[in-house]
């Protein structure tokens, strides 16, 4: 079985609380090894090209946005001056490019077997109010997507975790050179995985 | 402010202590400045020390003391008493010891940062370390051990000694950081 590869970013808000160690810690504790790590400011370009630039996300990201106002019954337009997916899917990227430069944001490759999945559990659902205790966004966040609305600014959810194997690849790829990037073995590593006699 | 300079060698790395160690620095207040890893080669390490023959002797001199202090007889243990040629055989184990796995090296800033972070790492030697303390608590390495096992004491922890030091270790590692800063959360309680 191959290991994966997941990018976390410990966003502004994680950061401005103090929590980088406390949360990195989880990830490590559930056997999951560091193979990069840097505290940096992100440019605005290293941002933009996180998150896809093309119209079906762009469409989903408002979609989402344009359905969670018709539930509370809210002005979409009154807010975006439109209410076409695509173009508040934009409206919300460019909030995230500035959320994610309020401060540094500290950036770690991590491995393991099943990665993306572990490191989505641990993280938890992205809209902290739902997010489970136990996880990173249950347990260090509250805020909704009602809030965030009302003050036309993406959710603060204090972590980015890969969605999926694919995005695990790219992500650590974007973020990181080859030569930032290591390979060792943790030291419990052989008890947690024996290897095959 | 006061920056400091601390590196997580690869035994902390390897095991998994990088979130814990952070912790204990963001906890008291210190504010990461910069962070990277990074695997460096024998002549990168090297110079991280001063590396003249006044430090080799003085390092030889720390050794011949430990020893004394824990009752073994030097000469026995190492084949020698002369404290520059115990401080050769540290340096060249410490550029071993560094190379056994990748490190962080971090610039932590705070007001009187430098005596903040060797108070929480605590004695180099882990076994001397004082109770709570990051080598107190993570590790039961001492002299006599390590020289036992023909290497250095893991000194898994290593923060800037003295503003001199702090600035010299700083720029050597990140020469080209520009280290903005930003607002953390206590800020408003402690630094206005």
């Amino acid at each position: 079985m191959k290991k994966q590869k997941a990018l976390l970013i410990i966003k502004p808000d994680g950061v401005q609380r103090g929590l980088c160690g406390a949360i990195l810690k989880r990830f490590e504790k559930a056997g999951l090894t560091i193979i990069g790590f840097k505290f940096m400011n992100a440019d605005a370009s290293l941002i933009k090209a996180h998150y896809p630039e093309n119209d079906t996300w762009f469409g989903k990201v408002g979609q989402r946005t344009l359905s969670n106002y018709a539930k509370k019954g809210l002005d979409v337009k009154k807010v975006f001056g439109t209410d076409d997916a695509v173009a508040i899917g934009k409206t919300v990227k460019k909030w995230l490019i500035k959320y994610f430069q309020e401060s540094p944001v500290l950036v770690a490759a991590v491995e393991g077997y099943e990665a993306i999945e572990i490191v989505r559990k641990i993280s938890g659902n992205t809209i902290p109010v739902i997010a489970a205790p136990g996880t990173v966004r249950g347990d260090f966040s509250h805020d909704t997507i009602d809030l965030a609305n009302e003050q036309n600014r993406p959710l603060r959810n204090i972590i980015h975790a890969s969605d999926s194997i694919e995005d695990g690849e790219k992500e650590v790829n974007l973020w990181f050179k080859p030569d930032e990037l290591f390979s060792y073995t943790r030291c419990d590593e052989n008890i947690m995985f024996p290897p095959s006699k | 402010m006061e920056k400091t300079l601390i590196i997580l060698k690869p035994d902390a790395v390897k095991r998994a202590l990088v979130g814990t160690i952070i912790e204990t620095f963001e906890t008291v207040g210190l504010k990461l400045l910069a962070g990277k890893m990074l695997a460096p080669g024998a002549d990168v390490i090297k110079k991280h020390y001063p590396g003249t023959p006044v430090w080799i002797k003085e390092m030889g001199g720390k050794t011949l003391a430990s020893f004394k202090e824990s009752k073994v007889d030097v000469k026995e243990k190492m084949g020698t008493d002369d404290p520059m040629k115990l401080g050769q055989f540290v340096y060249d184990r410490l550029i071993k010891y560094w190379q056994e796995g990748p490190i962080i090296v971090m610039v932590w800033v705070g007001p009187g940062a430098i005596q903040i972070a060797r108070k929480l790492r605590g004695h180099t030697i882990p076994l001397l370390a004082q109770t709570g303390s990051l080598h107190a608590q993570y590790s039961f390495d001492n002299s006599t051990l390590s020289s036992g096992l023909d290497r250095v004491v893991k000194t898994f922890i290593h923060a800037s000694g003295s503003k001199e030091e702090a600035d010299r270790e700083i720029a050597y590692w990140f020469p080209k950081e520009t280290f903005k800063t930003y607002e953390r959360e206590i800020d408003s309680l402690y630094l206005k």
